[in-house]
């Protein structure tokens, strides 16, 4: 990966699509970071969920598994230009973070509804690296497909 | 979400009473200056604010604590991992260096330092705008200082796209340490207790 010092951040319940060389990046607690890849075209988006369904009236569709997925998928099919069947996933995050706290199982769940979501679309989940009680670090390169995955106190290893 | 000019004035006048006051504990506590200066009081966008905060990779202690009462807020208190060393020493009274790892003293003092912040702050707005917030008990985290500050504003950005947050300057006299202290208070129950305090525009 060469690209980092220009990689784009994406933050918390937000989405981010681009394409080679450029490079995603995001910090996951209990969020699952869902990266979708089409390696024909080398376009690349990376999803930062919060939560695994919408429930409030506020308006970022893109915080929730059950209507950012679909999203995703839609604008990185019909607004990116990516190959809608050569598109593949990785997953990541979903840490219980701060022990006691009330989100205790929420990185779980989202999970769960995030493999559901990709399963009833048709897209394969490829690699993933989720759990745990610290936060993660990725860096996805839209080139290559690689994430690379940093859990804070671990060794780095790439997806 | 949308706060009036004149809400904002008065939420900024209870952050900087409610920091005065831990800022007054933490000096006592510590026997030096520990100065808390309110910096930055302001409703911020969720995905813009933890965008900033995701390029922040290094090592933090951090302690979080949740209110209960008729505001709910969550606190954060976070410094670099060898500041945690610093502190160590000086809530013990050691001398300088001694702490030179993470044990259970260092996690003891920090989780003792979030408790001092967390009741001198419902103190201060208990007493002074009739309000009920009883802190809960503090939890200790090591991770990315982007992952904490994701994590304090998680249960706002569920319920909001916005959070108010309030941002102070954190200095401890003849230390070069850089702490942070964020608190994000639950929006409704706090337009709420405006509204009983009379600040109702």
């Amino acid at each position: 990966m060469n690209n980092t010092q220009n990689a784009i951040t994406v933050g918390v319940g937000d989405l981010k699509i681009t394409q080679a060389p450029n490079v995603l990046k995001t910090l996951l607690g209990s969020c699952i970071g869902i990266v979708l890849h089409d390696p024909v075209n080398k376009i690349g988006g990376l999803l930062h969920i919060m939560l695994p369904k919408k429930s409030g009236n506020d308006l970022k569709i893109t915080k929730y598994a059950d209507t950012g997925l679909p999203y995703f998928i839609y604008h990185m099919v019909t607004h990116a230009g990516a190959s809608r069947r050569a598109l593949y996933a990785k997953l990541f995050g979903g840490a219980k973070m701060f022990e006691a706290n009330s989100l205790i199982n929420i990185g779980e769940t989202n999970e769960i509804e995030a493999r559901r979501i990709l399963k009833e679309e048709g897209i394969r989940i490829v690699a993933s690296k989720t759990g745990g009680t610290k936060g993660y670090n990725i860096l996805f390169d839209t080139d290559t497909g690689e994430v690379t995955c940093h859990i804070f106190g671990e060794a780095i290893v790439i997806y | 979400m949308h706060i009036t000019q004149d809400r904002m004035k008065v939420i900024e006048i209870m952050s900087r009473l409610s920091i005065d006051r831990a800022s007054r504990a933490l000096s006592k506590i510590l026997r030096t200056g520990a100065k808390i200066t309110l910096s930055n009081v302001y409703l911020a966008d969720l995905s813009e604010t933890t965008e900033k905060m995701n390029n922040d990779l290094r090592e933090m202690t951090g302690v979080m604590v949740d209110f209960k009462g008729n505001i709910g807020c969550k606190l954060l208190f976070m410094l670099p991992v060898n500041g945690a060393f610093i502190l160590t020493d000086l809530f013990l009274r050691q001398p300088a260096g001694t702490t030179k790892e993470n044990n259970e003293f260092t996690e003891s003092v920090i989780q003792e330092l979030g408790n001092i912040l967390a009741s001198h702050i419902s103190n201060a707005l208990v007493s002074d705008f009739d309000a009920t917030l009883v802190p809960e008990p503090p939890h200790v985290h090591n991770d990315y200082a982007g992952v904490m500050f994701s994590n304090l504003v998680m249960e706002q950005g569920m319920m909001n796209d916005k959070l108010l947050l309030m941002e102070t300057k954190f200095e401890i006299s003849k230390n070069e340490l850089e702490c942070y202290l964020f608190l994000v208070p639950e929006m409704t129950s706090l337009i709420k207790l405006l509204d009983n305090i009379g600040v109702n525009k």
